[in-house]
């Protein structure tokens, strides 16, 4: 009798902790799902005293989200939420209209890819007038009330571009094509001054002077698929694939990378890319692409939120933040590579 | 172990136990449920929160719409009544709008919904400036402000548009994982409920062991009580429930039946010793009998008076009466002597020749005696008067009063295991009816005439003395043909006899 007592006392203690461990799994579970469906997200939310709006051509890009990324994070510490607005495939509004919601919805601050649209500088004159800040990034308009502008030297940039075409010029008879494919539309954009540059730079070197012919093409945006049709009319062009081409576009340079394996130009025309993509850098590494263009997006985010932060606060700030680049390539992929996988596992 | 509660629930009576019991577990059931539906309702209520949002977003659509209409109407015709619609719908939707989150959040509603309220300011101001345009009929203004307007009307309806689809999502979404966290509490409250009923089964079957545990040990000793074993006790249950009491009473009763049983033990024996006792009393009683036949045929004072008959007859030389005394008194001395005590066969041959003499002398020689005795069956013994009453019979009721002469006729045999004695006469011999009433035994009551000893007597006294029956037997062979008496007697004690003899 004093035994199955004992057993009896084991067997409830045994269900009672069952029981708990089964509740203890329920809240936990409760707690998975809450925060799976995001209302622990939508309530814990955390509020920020700013509200800045970063406007970019196109939301896919992964170069901007990584700017993205790194322009919360820096926001963040400066009590200021960032809202990225951009085109992608379901929207239909412009940049200038997401510029006149902007100003319409009263944010505090503005970061903006400059694409070089009709009345986008008037926008920006308009957003100053109403108050709100206006930081320019990656390409600048220089002649509107902006505050600031946050990227590459054109200058700079276009310099090294040349530096860089030059190393790897192939070496055969005639005419050598260094073809250069633009987006921006404007005559005194940042891109029209990288080609500029590109261009001096390879005619005043004076054993090339002759041999090397620096053209442009101008892919306008907003059109769809217009950048794989044009890619595709350049290799299948009477004249033949150029020798060099130079992406300044992330879509631009998947497509280029992509018809040169199609045309079997691989080895001879040499491409230069456009930001880190997994792609581009595996491209790299195989040798199927000469190198890819880095920009240093954390650096750039942080730049942009301080100077908007700066002019918001101070009135002024830096008309210019230079951003570094680097061009990436066959040896240096690793490393990237590691450190991607080092942003990652953050 | 015996704490207080434990006590207490041993005390409980059975039927208190099982509600107690059944009691507890849908207690703790419901509890569990309870506790499940807590959550859940728990769950539901904080996605309410935070997803129904303070205004519905078609009543804030319709209101923009209104809004925007009225404005357009008003444009167009210019007149009060729209005036006065437009500013109601605005007031309206100024209201609606105070329900929107104002706070710079990094959730992608919120800030949603911020932006929605600062366009709508910005476009409330754009059509009251439009409306003022239009007022002070600036043609190209209210012109340049309604397109305005138009586009911020159209970003609104758009951001609501993806408010209400982004909320759609999240609620779908939302309705997915309840749908799940349902399932998943089907699961855990199914488990929780298993467990609480196998305990539940587990305790009920326990207690039920406890009870009918000592239930089978009583009907195991009740068994054991069944085949007569007093000695076993059911198992001492300490519990005061039913059980207990029925395992206290049982082992009372299993008591109290020992000692009834102890008690008729008793009284058993008793009835066995007073059966013995009266056997006993009984054979005393048959000796006792005995002799007092004995005693009937004992007169002293005759036998005194006949020696003293016999004296005087010697004085008067009368020599026949002397003789004829002498073996009155030697008949009766031998009565006054062997009264009590067994006598040889040569003794009762001689009293029966005594008698007979007597009878002569009385009957005037009118019996004829004749005797043939075999010496060597002389002396075994037996009872004393046995012989004299049947000759005495055989007279009396057989050659008195008949025609021709009686005979007597005595005859003592020595036999192989017996002495077979008879007694022949050739009287009036007995009818079959009465031989056949004599031989059953039955005593003959109207017999009246005789001595003193009856041929029951005889035989009954043969019977005790031997402890045997069919010593005796009677027979004739009808009327007028005489009769025999035969004695078949054991042989018995005949050395006592001789030196008896010896002594005479």
């Amino acid at each position: 009798m004093q035994n199955g007592k004992k057993g009896l006392l084991f067997l409830m203690l045994a269900g009672l902790s069952g029981i708990v461990f089964l509740t203890l799994l329920t809240s936990s579970f409760y707690g998975y799902v809450l925060k799976k469906i995001g209302v622990e997200h939508a309530e814990n939310t955390v509020t920020y005293r700013y509200h800045y709006v970063m406007i970019i051509d196109n939301l896919d890009s992964q170069f901007w989200n990584d700017v993205y990324q790194s322009v919360k994070e820096e926001a963040a510490q400066y009590d200021a939420f960032v809202e990225l607005k951009g085109k992608n495939q379901s929207s239909e509004y412009s940049t200038l209209d997401f510029m006149d919601m902007s100003i319409a919805a009263k944010v505090d601050g503005i970061l903006l890819e400059f694409t070089g649209e009709q009345m986008l500088e008037e926008r920006i004159n308009e957003a100053a007038r109403n108050g709100i800040p206006v930081v320019t990034i990656l390409n600048d308009a220089p002649n509107t009330e902006r505050k600031s502008y946050v990227g590459i030297n054109s200058y700079q940039l276009g310099q090294e571009y040349g530096n860089q075409i030059l190393k790897i010029l192939p070496n055969h008879e005639g005419i050598t094509r260094v073809m250069m494919l633009l987006h921006d539309n404007s005559i005194d954009s940042n891109q029209a001054q990288i080609f500029n540059q590109i261009n001096n730079r390879m005619v005043t070197t004076k054993e090339n002077a002759d041999r090397i012919k620096v053209e442009e093409i101008r892919i306008p945006s907003g059109r769809a698929f217009e950048s794989e049709e044009i890619v595709r009319n350049l290799f299948q062009n009477a004249q033949g694939p150029p020798d060099v081409i130079v992406c300044m576009d992330e879509v631009d340079t998947e497509a280029v990378y992509q018809a040169v394996i199609d045309y079997n130009r691989v080895g001879k025309t040499q491409v230069i890319g456009y930001y880190k993509s997994k792609a581009a850098l595996e491209a790299v590494e195989k040798g199927t692409m000469a190198m890819t263009l880095c920009i240093d997006t954390s650096q750039m985010g942080k730049y942009s939120v301080q100077a908007l932060t700066e002019s918001i606060k101070d009135g002024r700030t830096n008309s210019f933040y230079s951003v570094d680049l680097q061009f990436v390539t066959q040896e240096q992929v690793p490393e990237y590579k590691r450190q991607e996988r080092k942003a990652h596992e953050k | 172990m015996k704490n207080k509660p434990n006590s207490i629930w041993e005390n409980l009576p059975i039927t208190r136990k099982l509600f107690l019991e059944i009691a507890v577990t849908a207690v703790v059931l419901f509890a569990s449920n309870l506790f499940i539906y807590a959550q859940i309702n728990q769950m539901v209520e904080r996605m309410n929160s935070v997803y129904m949002s303070n205004v519905n977003l078609n009543e804030l659509s319709d209101a923009l719409t209104n809004v925007q209409n009225f404005m357009y109407k008003y444009l167009q015709v210019k007149d009060s009544e729209s005036l006065t619609d437009y500013y109601r719908a605005e007031q309206d939707y100024r209201k609606l709008l105070d329900g929107l989150n104002v706070l710079v959040t990094d959730n992608p509603v919120q800030l949603l919904e911020k932006n929605i309220r600062n366009m709508s300011d910005s476009y409330l101001a754009v059509t009251d400036e439009t409306v003022q345009a239009k007022r002070g009929q600036n043609v190209e203004k209210y012109k340049s402000s309604y397109e305005s307007a138009l586009k911020l009307y159209q970003f609104i309806n758009h951001d609501i548009a993806v408010l209400n689809s982004r909320q759609f999502k999240n609620n779908s979404a939302s309705y997915q994982t309840l749908q799940a966290a349902l399932q998943y509490l089907e699961v855990i409250s199914s488990v929780i409920l298993v467990i609480v009923m196998i305990i539940s089964l587990t305790v009920m079957m326990m207690m039920t062991r406890d009870i009918v545990t000592p239930l089978t040990s009583l009907a195991h000793t009740a068994k054991l009580v069944g085949q007569g074993n007093f000695h076993v006790k059911v198992p001492y249950i300490r519990s005061g429930d039913e059980l207990g009491i029925v395992t206290k009473t049982f082992n009372q009763m299993v008591d109290s039946l020992a000692d009834y049983v102890n008690k008729i033990k008793e009284s058993a024996e008793k009835e066995q010793e007073m059966k013995e006792r009266e056997l006993l009393m009984e054979n005393h009683l048959k000796e006792a009998r005995l002799r007092y036949l004995q005693s009937q045929i004992n007169p002293h004072f005759l036998f005194n008076s006949l020696n003293a008959g016999v004296q005087l007859a010697m004085m008067e030389d009368a020599e026949k009466t002397s003789v004829f005394m002498e073996k009155m008194a030697d008949f009766f001395r031998y009565n006054v002597k062997k009264g009590a005590e067994d006598a040889t066969i040569r003794e009762e041959v001689g009293t029966v020749e005594n008698y007979i003499y007597i009878l002569n002398v009385r009957f005037a020689g009118d019996i004829h005696y004749e005797s043939s005795l075999e010496e060597d069956a002389l002396d075994y013994s037996m009872p004393s008067m046995t012989l004299q009453p049947l000759v005495e019979n055989a007279v009396t009721h057989g050659i008195r009063n008949i025609s021709w002469p009686g005979k007597i006729r005595l005859t003592v045999k020595n036999q192989e295991d017996a002495i077979e004695i008879r007694i022949d006469d050739n009287g009036k011999g007995i009818e079959k009816e009465k031989l056949k009433r004599i031989q059953e035994g039955v005593k003959i009551q109207e017999d009246t005439t005789s001595t003193g000893i009856g041929i029951y007597n005889v035989i009954s006294r043969l019977e005790l003395y031997y402890n045997r029956k069919e010593l005796f037997y009677i027979v004739s062979e009808g009327e007028d043909q005489g009769t025999s008496v035969i004695l078949r007697i054991p042989k018995k004690g005949e050395e006592i006899h001789v030196s008896d003899t010896g002594c005479r």
